[in-house]
């Protein structure tokens, strides 16, 4: 199947000729001294300066693994957070901490770029290639980034490094199994008053896998059909050091996916649906450093356009959304020990679509306010208070006021041992087709409230010269009011309404350890994560059973190993059962899947640099589905040659 | 313990978890990796069949068939994955029987399914529809039958027999229900609620009914005599004269979901929420089944002989459903579970 897969068509073979053909010999490279390409790695730091609060930033050896992945994928992979893939080339969803899709934001640079009609994001035409870190933020940590992110936030950044002074360039070409070819380019360069990063991913497939269809007679193989993928992006960062206090920033994001959606397994009429999807992001940014303060501004617009054709159900959506954006973060020393924090968002937001009646349109507000820092070394606090208002169509404004307290106890003094407990109430409005998609929109809804308590623990080595390990344990306790969901009415449609609470609970545990054994590099780290989200409020037969695709346990690992310029990774990832009845009387099974990358980086003085990339997914040929009846591929490989210039 | 003896005990956990999961990974695989249903299956009750038709969810692909024993109590779910070892499909709409054969219409997987009625054994899959709603058999030699269609703007013309289309009357709009009466075929365009009144010779349009208000099922009273449910109320159809008389009128108007005719008592029952039960002779309505809290009707019948009524409750949509069949004088009830959304049931 393998052999099948990496089939080489004339088009691949010729698109490795031109990319051989055009790297500059002529030009002297240097040789880098990392993997690094913009890339993503997993830390334990905190980024929150709130040692109390959980997050994560991904990032270095995991990220050169997946820049050819989507931000799904990644996340899937390589974080806490359950992805739901509907099929291959299909929409992913995020579940975090048992909470729905929308409750889980996607920031880029600090602006929530989910669209504002479903309140979610796609994260299979996010490509990881395009961002510089990705980070995740766990429950009350995503409090700090504005309001709705009850789950948690997915923190992208594509501003965030500062490179030497130079220029860069890396140029990637990839050819895979099911007709899969990808493009990357970056070019970069830094003076002392201006950087710039200008990025550009390309992929296009077929995904014509094989698989055994069990929902036919007699479960034979069958080909993937109305598959095809094919997506541009681009990116432009400009950023300008006016004076040592003072920098703005530009960036700009443009992509463009085009793809059929692959039918049911259950289906006897092959599919004909279609889906594009436009993205274009601007933000402008000012940094601001103070004597004791630290001031950044964001201004951001977002446009999405959503179209989704089905033919053979008279199906021609098309949903564009827009929102402006506006943020302020300010933080001010008090004193030694005492942080002043405060962030300001505003958002408007308005989408069209002919199924839309009335004002759609929604601005959020809010104000984040708090006290943060050292009652003893021992010791850290922090309190805050979040105001938020809302305003949906022509309806007044509704005021939330939003708590959240932390504390911190660090027994050995430092970061290397921190214990952390944190509680505070959040709220998720309405998204946009809740409240105005006609039929079934609700103008009545009420916005969905949280509360939420967590504990969290940090512990790592601080003995150099042994083992370099360190692990992160999380408990967590929260429940959602007023949760929103769409049902059939007497009326004939489905309608958006409150219909009952949410409770749930759960832990996160990781570990990782790193050895450097004579010329050999070797790590391993593996997480766990439990989640119990139950239906409550209820009179049937759902009351205290999970929520649908959620899975109760998950669990990934990755291995890697390194001797000087050779790489090999094995990354296991498996997800538990997952129910897809509110009961819990039917469910998907648990699966388990395993990757294999092997990397080789040329560094020679008289060569360029290259770095090439062998990638084996689902090496023991799993059959699985992430979504019922949707098929996901088989063992399937994928090679990659970058030339990387410095 | 020691730091060391703690560095040791902590690697040697790691190097568990991965030679474990190495393991159940190297190791496990499912030979159904679809969705499952644990209690699924059962001895298929071969007399007082009741058929539930399930929709399950939209895009779900678990739609079902559940059987039970009107005398027994016994209760089959999921009999046609366990007879034939692959899913129905996705959205079972209606189902129709002719002899020993029953035609399972599944909407969105644009499919018939044609079963033995014995053992729900799967005979033949006729296909080629865009999204199939409801099918009346017009002819016995050959065996042929019409099928509408939510989306096709077309009547299919299905052979039966051979088990494939063979040809299409157009049809614009939305077609739902179609019933033979004589030589002539009775459809609803739920589109812009126009009842049809089609030759089947020469399969033209004799006579249409158009209602302002949304119809929203209908059924044959008696030989010339239709009655369909609209918000309004209640009207009554005289399929000779053409003539249509509103015999009852909702106020305020009501959201009708599904009506059944009760012929033995000369009553209808419909679903708005509530169960309601109309008698044409005394013009009298009732409310006779009380919606609970968290339970939604979904779908209705009349056993044409006892007359017990038989209700179902799709619970929130998302989770198996129940079937209550209630005595004819609502005396006593029994409560049956069934699959996802039951909502067509045939008394077989």
């Amino acid at each position: 199947m393998l052999k099948e897969g990496l089939r080489l068509n004339f088009y691949q073979f010729t698109l490795g000729c031109i990319l051989f053909a055009f790297i500059p010999y002529q030009l002297k490279s240097q040789v880098a001294d990392s993997l690094d390409l913009n890339v993503i790695i997993i830390s334990a730091e905190t980024n929150t300066g709130i040692p109390a609060l959980k997050s994560i930033e991904l990032d270095s050896t995991v990220l050169s693994l997946a820049q050819t992945r989507s931000l799904g994928n990644v996340l899937q992979n390589f974080s806490a957070i359950s992805i739901k893939t509907y099929g291959s080339p299909g929409i992913q969803t995020p579940t975090f901490r048992g909470m729905g899709a929308s409750h889980t934001k996607i920031y880029l640079n600090g602006l929530d770029i989910s669209p504002s009609s479903l309140g979610q994001s796609d994260l299979s035409i996010l490509p990881g290639f395009l961002f510089d870190e990705v980070g995740v933020k766990y429950g009350n940590a995503a409090f700090t980034e504005g309001v709705g992110a009850i789950g948690g936030g997915v923190m992208l950044k594509s501003n965030a490094k500062s490179t030497p002074v130079g220029t860069s360039l890396v140029l990637g070409g990839s050819v895979g199994s099911f007709g899969n070819q990808a493009l990357q380019f970056k070019y970069g360069f830094k003076t002392l008053k201006w950087e710039s990063v200008t990025k550009y991913v390309f992929q296009n497939g077929a995904n014509d896998f094989n698989y055994r269809n069990i929902a036919q007679p007699n479960s034979h193989d069958v080909s993937q059909t109305n598959s095809r993928l094919n997506s541009h992006g681009v990116r432009q960062t400009l950023k300008h050091y006016l004076n040592a206090k003072n920098t703005i920033s530009f960036n700009g994001i443009l992509s463009f996916v085009d793809r059929d959606i692959p039918g049911l397994m259950t289906d006897v009429t092959p599919s004909q649906q279609e889906q594009k999807d436009e993205t274009l992001i601007l933000q402008m940014g000012w940094k601001h450093y103070g004597t004791r303060s630290e001031s950044d501004l964001i201004i951001g617009y977002n446009y999405s356009l959503l179209k989704y054709e089905d033919p053979q159900a008279q199906i021609n959506s098309t949903t564009i959304n827009k929102k402006f954006q506006i943020r302020e973060d300010y933080d001010y020393e008090v004193s030694k020990h005492w942080a002043l924090n405060a962030t300001a968002n505003l958002s408007w937001a308005t989408a069209e679509n002919v199924n839309y009646s009335g004002s759609n349109n929604q601005m959020i507000s809010s104000v984040l306010v708090g006290l943060n820092g050292h009652l003893s070394s021992r010791w850290e606090v922090g309190a805050f208070v979040q105001p938020t208002w809302s305003q949906t169509g022509t309806e007044s404004g509704n005021i939330d006021v939003l708590p959240m307290v932390s504390v911190a106890f660090l027994p050995k003094k430092n970061k290397t041992f921190v214990i952390g407990l944190n509680a505070a109430q959040n709220v998720h409005y309405p998204t946009l087709n809740d409240l105005f998609w006609v039929p079934g929109g609700n103008p009545d809804l009420k916005s969905e409230k949280a509360s939420n308590a967590e504990v969290n623990v940090h512990l790592e080595n601080d003995k150099p010269g042994t083992w370099d390990w360190s692990i992160d344990g999380s408990g967590y306790y929260g429940n959602v009011e007023n949760w929103i969901l769409w049902q059939p009415t007497d009326k004939g449609y489905w309608s958006a309404q409150n219909l009952k609470s949410v409770e749930h609970y759960g832990g996160e545990i990781k570990a990782g350890i790193k050895k450097n054994i004579s010329k050999v590099k070797l790590s391993f780290t593996t997480s766990y994560q439990y989640v119990r989200s139950m239906n409550k409020d209820v009179n049937d037969a759902s009351l205290d059973k999970q929520l649908i695709y959620t899975p109760e346990h998950s669990a990934n690992w990755l291995l890697s190993g390194g001797y000087k310029t050779w790489g090999a990774f094995v990354n296991y990832n498996f997800v538990g059962r997952r129910y897809i009845t509110t009961s819990n009387s039917s469910y998907l099974p648990e699966y388990d899947l395993v990757d294999v990358t092997f990397t080789y980086q040329l560094r020679k003085d008289k060569w360029p640099n290259f770095d090439f990339q062998l990638d084996i997914n689902n090496i023991l040929n799993k059959e699985y589905m992430s979504v019922a009846w949707r098929p996901m591929p088989g063992v399937n490989g994928q090679f990659t040659i970058r030339y990387i210039l410095n | 313990m020691t730091r060391d003896d703690l560095h040791k005990f902590f690697i040697r956990c790691l190097g568990a978890i991965l030679v474990l999961s190495v393991t159940t990974s190297c190791t496990k695989n499912y030979d159904d990796f679809g969705p499952q249903t644990p209690g699924g299956g059962g001895e298929v009750p071969q007399k007082n069949q009741v058929l539930i038709l399930n929709e399950g969810n939209f895009m779900f692909g678990n739609g079902s068939i559940s059987v039970l024993n009107s005398t027994t109590d016994e209760v089959a779910q999921e009999v046609f994955k366990s007879k034939n070892g692959f899913p129905l499909g996705d959205v079972p709409q209606s189902m129709s029987i002719h002899d020993s054969l029953g035609y399972i219409i599944i909407n969105n997987s644009a499919k018939i399914e044609v079963v033995r009625m014995d053992d729900f054994s799967s005979v033949k899959t006729i296909t080629g529809f865009n999204s199939p709603r409801y099918m009346t058999i017009i002819s016995e030699s050959p065996l042929m039958a019409w099928v509408t269609d939510l989306y096709a703007d077309k009547i299919w013309k299905v052979n039966l027999d051979e088990g494939k289309i063979i040809g299409e009357i157009p049809a614009p709009g939305w077609h739902e229900n179609i019933m033979k009466w004589n030589d002539q075929v009775i459809a609803l365009r739920k589109s812009d609620s126009v009842i049809k009144i089609i030759d089947i010779q020469d399969e033209s349009t004799i006579h249409t009914f158009d209602f302002t208000t949304g119809v929203v099922d209908f059924g044959l009273y008696d030989d010339n005599t239709l009655m369909a449910i609209l918000p309004e109320g209640i009207m009554e159809i005289n399929l000779q004269s053409y003539q249509a008389n509103k015999i009852a009128s909702f106020t305020p108007q009501k959201n009708p979901l599904k009506m059944t005719l009760d012929m033995e008592n000369n009553r209808m029952y419909f679903i708005d929420k509530d169960v309601y039960q109309y008698h044409f002779a005394t013009q009298q309505m009732h409310k006779k089944i009380k919606v609970n809290v968290g339970s939604n009707f979904y779908g209705l019948q009349v056993h044409p002989q006892t007359s017990e009524v038989y209700v179902s409750d799709a619970k929130d949509y998302v989770q198996p459903g129940q079937v209550i069949r209630y005595h004819s004088d609502f005396s006593d009830s029994v409560v049956y579970q069934t699959g996802i959304n039951p909502q067509h049931i045939e008394i077989y």
